[in-house]
């Protein structure tokens, strides 16, 4: 007989899998005998719980409705049905929401760049233009006029900038101005840093060496995508 | 088909319409055939800057109301043989009185005449602004080393770029080198660098200027004076040439020897 469902034991709990290749019919048939064998052979109350893989496979609601209705008593629960494929348009979704959004031009006076989520500029930001995200703002090259993170409130944002000249920086509702006196003379110095909000609801430019520990989420951000 | 260049710069008061008096004479000594729109209805002035205040019969709101043909509203100036002409503004009436539709179909029928046609834009970003540049091909952005002007100007090329203007030319005028060379304002290389333009030519202040205006004639026909030589070498570059930028060190040099010149 194939077998076109396993049962699998791991640290994490038991785990059914469905071969993609396979038709569901036959993984439905298989289901039901291998758990009518499991409740015969069941001597715990204790409740199990089961992670359906279904690899290659997307199921539908319906079909995962039907698959918990075959597996499910008193007994046995179904917690997840996770899959190594996700929907294209639930991708680009997580695309856009995971990468920052890429700007290479000059920001001139009066104009404004805006960006859902991070936004990385590389190009100079001239006095009065702005540049406003959802996220976090990067910018490779010049702060003249106003960067503005977090635009829905988000607190935790970040600007990181080399804050050579002057220019204003606001993160959700805070406001933080940038003064320096000898823009002239500091050029050569780099002063990159980066604007935050600390726990006391103050916004506050540091060095960029504390950014890995002040924002410790900004180097493995992945997006937080729910697989299934 | 002729070109239609906007010459605009955001701030008042910087030489737009001495500049667009200028390069339109210095484009006709070169042999072209101009035409200088005024486009500051209401305040009109580059017809005194010419010299032709009193012989203006009609005006570009006649033109647009269709009281006259286009050709008409033209004047002619007589210093040249032909190749440049005026179409004054209105002064009784205000920016609003045209939009760009008509601007793009007077400035069209203007282009089957005239190889360069100068649009004099007025101060600010209203509709009198938004008339200059809707018909215009290419654009020229008159400075100051002034940071109000640079602002303004920094604004301006964003506007432009919304458009199908390709990319404005700078040109940084009434530069005291005196000044420059302290460090008092940015320099030339400054501006264009913090403007991220193409720098088409740089005008010294000069008297002159003022004095030839005054008089009814631009100070381009006169080719001693240095502000002279900066509106002939942009008109030139206009026309494709390569001409060295005036530096100011070469300018002291010549100013220097003109001294020892009256000396002797």
């Amino acid at each position: 007989m194939k077998s076109t469902v396993s049962l699998k034991g791991t640290q994490e709990g038991y785990q059914l899998i469905i071969k993609s290749s396979d038709s569901l019919e036959d993984a439905y048939e298989e289901l039901r005998s291998l758990t009518s064998q499991m409740k015969k052979d069941a001597h715990s109350s204790k409740k199990i719980t089961f992670t359906v893989k279904t690899g290659l496979r997307l199921l539908t609601e319906d079909e995962k409705e039907k698959i918990k209705e075959i597996v499910e008593d008193n007994l046995f629960e179904i917690s997840s049905f996770e899959s190594d494929v996700i929907l294209m348009e639930k991708c680009l979704d997580w695309h856009k929401a995971a990468s920052p959004k890429l700007e290479v031009r000059t920001v001139r006076s009066g104009q404004l760049v805006e960006a859902e989520g991070d936004m990385l500029l590389i190009g100079v930001v001239h006095p009065g233009g702005v540049v406003r995200a959802t996220g976090n703002i990067y910018i490779i090259g010049e702060l003249k006029g106003t960067a503005h993170a977090g635009v829905n409130g988000r607190e935790n944002a970040v600007v990181v900038a080399n804050f050579r000249y002057n220019a204003q920086v606001r993160i959700g509702d805070n406001v933080h101005i940038i003064e320096k006196k000898n823009q002239q003379k500091d050029e050569e110095a780099d002063t990159t840093e980066f604007v935050y909000v600390n726990d006391l609801h103050i916004i506050e430019v540091s060095k960029l060496e504390e950014l890995k520990d002040i924002r410790p989420e900004l180097d493995n951000y992945v997006g937080g995508i729910y697989n299934g | 088909m002729g070109e239609a260049i906007v010459i605009t710069s955001g701030k008042g008061g910087v030489g737009k319409t001495t500049s667009t008096a200028n390069i339109g004479t210095a484009l006709a000594l070169q042999g072209k055939k101009v035409c200088l729109v005024d486009m500051d209805i209401g305040l009109r002035n580059l017809d005194v800057i010419l010299g032709l205040e009193n012989r203006i019969i009609y005006d570009i709101i006649d033109v647009v109301e269709g009281k006259v043909k286009l050709h008409q509203a033209l004047i002619k100036d007589k210093r040249f043989n032909d190749q440049l002409y005026l179409l004054p503004a209105a002064q009784h009436a205000d920016k609003n009185a045209i939009n760009e539709i008509q601007m793009v179909d007077m400035i069209e029928e203007l282009k089957n005449d005239f190889e360069y046609i100068l649009i004099d834009c007025p101060a600010g970003i209203e509709q009198g602004f938004k008339n200059s540049i809707a018909a215009a091909d290419d654009a020229i952005l008159i400075t100051t080393p002034e940071i109000s002007a640079i602002r303004d100007a920094d604004r301006i090329i964003g506007l432009i770029e919304q458009t199908a203007i390709k990319s404005p030319q700078l040109v940084i005028n009434r530069i005291r080198k005196g000044m420059m060379e302290a460090g008092d304002v940015m320099d030339v290389e400054e501006i264009t660098r913090h403007l991220s333009i193409k720098l088409l030519g740089i005008i010294f202040e000069d008297d002159e200027v003022v004095r030839a205006s005054n008089k009814g004639n631009p100070v381009v026909l006169d080719p001693d004076h240095p502000s002279s030589q900066g509106y002939r070498n942009i008109s030139r570059r206009i026309l494709g040439d390569t001409v060295p930028l005036m530096t100011l060190k070469e300018e002291k040099v010549s100013f220097w020897k003109k001294l020892f010149g009256f000396g002797k």
